[in-house]
């Protein structure tokens, strides 16, 4: 009964356009006084408070401060000079460009909507000039952007980490790398198909930038990326640290080195970050207040009883649960339903001999596509306001970015090593 | 009225925000074992001062493509009815709720071990980020709406 009212208030808040940190936080009280527990009210309070009361949490504003740092300046213009240089030359190049350029900026920025925002501010408009259709230019920034989540740092693997308790977040973050560069390779896959059947950019032009100069432009950047992971990586900080070592290095660049944000903006880009901040982990406060809940009210053993009464095969239940996020995904944003869905889906998981890294890359890489989906689709929404589309022309030309997405998952889903390698090379 | 309340808030949040780094500096230097209680105490401030103005500026995430379909005397009292629902929120959870725990955690006398003030001072940020969301809810929906295409989502 508390579950009825708790998913049907929750839809319901959605669509009367409260925002989601809010809907999760009302559904939540609606539930707990339905039934009648005492002091519902400071207690969600105090696990609002207690859920952002976190160490590991804290890397969260800093990847948001540092990622802002080098938006505001020129990082995406040199991300894409140097992009152009490697793959712009190839028919369909800008496309290609278009997705290197979202996974550099994933390693640097840690956010899918920034780089929408950022990358197909420049790009998108370029795109067009050149004669590739406006729908698909969007659809391959939206497209590529989500590759930043599986691509270290990434700021949902640390919201991850801090439910699934236990799972260090170094180890997620090197888990991430071979299935995000696997996701971008496919995505640029599918460009270059639709660039060839469309006859998008076949004809090259001259006026690529040339390899040297455009990575010695780019190299302070990306010396960010060596600085942070190769850090964490070697042992020498944690994420956290990392990511305060990388707002210093974003400082220093953004005001010394290329000199793009004068003194006097920095507290405006400052507040900026802690409004982000905000979004993020306003969501984090509510929605750990839901999980809870939920947790207390055995849902968690009643899902995992459920489920296992269906298939006792991993195969089948895997199967269960991905399409069950992928639908989770298309009207719920990343951040909550990984706060609500880990501690659901994570114990089943474990159960049945899964890695609790494992689980959490195949959960982001899952949910992740639901970020460029109708009718809630952060990403998608970014990307169709940056590039001035509609929705249900963009999602038209998504259709084979989205089956190279779940191909992608398919393949994380029942091929651990995929995610498990690299980490395991590091123990 | 919300110029007013955004300009507090941001600037609040900013110093928030700065003093956190500040401090998680001392911590990588290892300057202190208050440090890294300290920054996780920053960090709620951070997050219930930030999450107040992501609301002032409308940049929280949420569904508007629903509402967009229907004409804008309907759309007006949609996003009322929104804006009065994040009140109750506001009012109930974070402004009695919290403000109820802050009052029991002074009185209960519970200090943070390592920074040796009261607990009591870690949650007040929930009921006073409440008062400025109850003060904005009531202005977004008592004054006249701007257009509501200034929304804008960041995560």
């Amino acid at each position: 009964m508390f579950l009825a009212i708790l998913i049907v208030a929750f839809i319901c808040l959605l669509l009367m356009e409260v925002p989601i940190a809010f809907a999760v936080g009302i559904a939540t009280l609606l539930a707990a006084l339905s039934l009648g527990n005492d002091d519902v009210l400071p207690n969600i309070a105090s696990d609002m408070v207690n859920a952002v009361d976190s160490f590991s949490l804290l890397a969260i504003p800093f990847f948001i401060l540092a990622g802002n740092l080098m938006g505001e300046g020129g990082l995406a213009k040199r991300l894409i000079a140097f992009a152009s240089a490697v793959v712009g030359r190839i028919p369909g190049g800008l496309s290609l460009v278009n997705t290197l350029t979202c996974m550099l900026f994933g390693s640097i920025s840690g956010s899918a909507a920034a780089a929408v925002s950022s990358i197909g501010n420049t790009l998108i408009p370029e795109m067009n000039k050149k004669g590739y259709d406006k729908d698909f230019n969007v659809a391959v920034t939206t497209a590529g952007s989500i590759t930043g989540l599986l691509i270290p740092p990434s700021n949902v693997m640390i919201v991850y980490a801090v439910v699934a308790s236990g799972v260090s977040i170094s180890s997620l973050f090197l888990a991430g790398v071979v299935p995000g560069i696997l996701l971008g390779m496919t995505l640029m896959i599918v460009c270059l198909i639709v660039c060839r059947r469309k006859g998008y950019g076949q004809v090259t032009t001259e006026d690529t930038p040339r390899f040297g100069p455009s990575l010695l432009n780019a190299l302070p950047s990306l010396a960010l990326v060596v600085i942070v992971l190769g850090g964490i990586f070697a042992g020498y900080f944690t994420a956290t640290e990392a990511s305060a070592v990388a707002v210093v290095w974003a400082l220093f660049l953004a005001c010394v080195v290329y000199r793009e944000i004068p003194w006097k903006k920095l507290p405006e880009v400052i507040a900026m970050s802690a409004r982000t901040t905000g979004v993020v982990l306003f969501l984090v406060a509510t929605s750990s207040a839901m999980s809870l809940l939920l947790t207390t009210e055995q849902v968690p053993q009643l899902v995992s009883s459920a489920l296992l009464s269906l298939s006792e095969n991993p195969i089948v239940i895997l199967l269960i649960i991905n399409v069950v996020l992928l639908l989770v995904g298309t009207f719920m944003d990343i951040t909550p339903a990984i706060l609500i869905f880990t501690p659901i889906f994570l114990p089943v998981s474990v159960s049945l001999g899964m890695d609790p890294i494992h689980f959490g890359i195949l959960m982001i890489a899952n949910l992740s596509i639901g970020l460029c989906t109708p009718p809630v689709g952060t990403c998608l929404f970014v990307g169709c306001s940056v590039g001035k589309a509609k929705i249900a022309g963009v999602s038209r030309q998504m259709l084979p970015f989205y089956g190279a997405m779940i191909l992608v998952l398919l393949a994380i889903t029942y091929i651990p090593s995929l995610s498990l390698w690299l980490p395991s090379l590091f123990e | 009225m919300i110029a007013i309340i955004i300009k507090i808030l941001r600037t609040l949040s900013a110093l928030c925000l700065a003093t956190l780094l500040i401090v998680v500096m001392l911590v990588i230097f290892k300057i202190g074992t208050w440090a890294s209680e300290f920054s996780e105490f920053l960090l709620a401030w951070t997050v219930m001062f930030g999450g107040a103005l992501a609301y002032a500026e409308k940049s929280h995430l949420g569904l508007d493509i629903l509402v967009e379909k229907f004409d804008t005397s309907t759309r007006l009292s949609a996003f009322r009815l929104s804006h009065i629902l994040v009140l109750l929120f506001a009012a109930t959870v974070m402004l009695y709720g919290g403000g109820k725990l802050t009052m029991e955690r002074f009185d209960m006398g519970q200090v943070m071990p390592s920074l040796g003030i009261s607990k009591g001072w870690l949650y007040l940020s929930v009921p006073l980020a409440g008062l400025f969301i109850c003060l904005t809810a009531t202005c977004l929906t008592f004054c006249k709406p701007d257009s509501p295409e200034s929304h804008s989502p960041d995560n």
